[in-house]
């Protein structure tokens, strides 16, 4: 588990000390000459966006469970990923101009919660055949 | 996915028939009045827009809002509407 995790991630602490850094230098500049002018900035207009396509999928949402036939159904349901999918086109372009600050959580707190949870399996009705599903992917 | 429904000359069997119910015109209004306006804004923010990749980035959107537009539109047919609905009012 923590192999994979290593190497799944190999330089993400130091990849986030330098993004951290990159990030505080572009927020000071961002914020520095935001501070005089009332417009918005691209980093606001991204932001405002981002803030829509979150309102419209969850309106959507709403929307395709209750549609009534299968077409309008689909086609909604079909909107409704599209959404999702504008919305997370505009975090990733967020997080690549370093606006946004994801911090990775200790293997050793990871490690507690996979121990918890893989000691509820024990709970599962149908035990038979997730051992064998955990059989496949392990 | 489509052969484990059963079709009838009559409608559909265990779903609703294809037709626009008064809820299903409601959640079309509203949902063409959102896309109308996200496409506005996506394209007016990608004007102003500095960074010629959150630009790029915004048009892209716009252009997705708009087919999201036209789809939705392609649920609004009278002529469509009134033959079903006769259809369903037979059943």
């Amino acid at each position: 588990m923590n192999q994979n995790y290593q190497q799944r991630y190999p330089s993400q602490p130091q990849y986030q000390q330098q993004n951290q850094y990159q990030q505080s230098n572009q927020y000071q500049t961002n914020n520095f000459s935001q501070a005089k002018s009332t417009q918005m900035s691209d980093r606001d207009r991204i932001n405002d966006m981002l803030a829509t396509e979150k309102h419209l999928t969850d309106a959507y949402n709403v929307f395709v469970r209750e549609a009534s036939h299968r077409e309008l159904y689909q086609d909604t349901l079909q909107i409704l990923n599209n959404t999702h999918q504008s919305a997370r086109d505009l975090f990733n372009e967020m997080y690549s101009q370093g606006w946004y600050n994801v911090q990775a959580e200790t293997a050793q707190e990871v490690a507690k919660v996979q121990q918890k949870f893989s000691n509820y399996q024990t709970q599962l009705p149908n035990t038979n055949s997730f051992q064998t599903y955990q059989n496949q992917i392990y | 996915m489509y052969q484990t429904y059963q079709e009838t000359t009559q409608g559909r069997v265990n779903e609703p028939p294809k037709t626009i119910t008064k809820k299903d015109l409601l959640y079309l209004q509203d949902a063409l009045s959102w896309e109308l306006l996200a496409c506005k804004k996506a394209n007016h923010f990608a004007e102003e827009c500095q960074d010629p990749k959150l630009k790029k980035c915004l048009v892209e959107i716009g252009k997705r809002h708009q087919q999201n537009y036209q789809v939705l539109l392609n649920h609004v047919q009278p002529q469509f509407a009134q033959q079903q609905y006769n259809q369903f009012s037979q059943i």
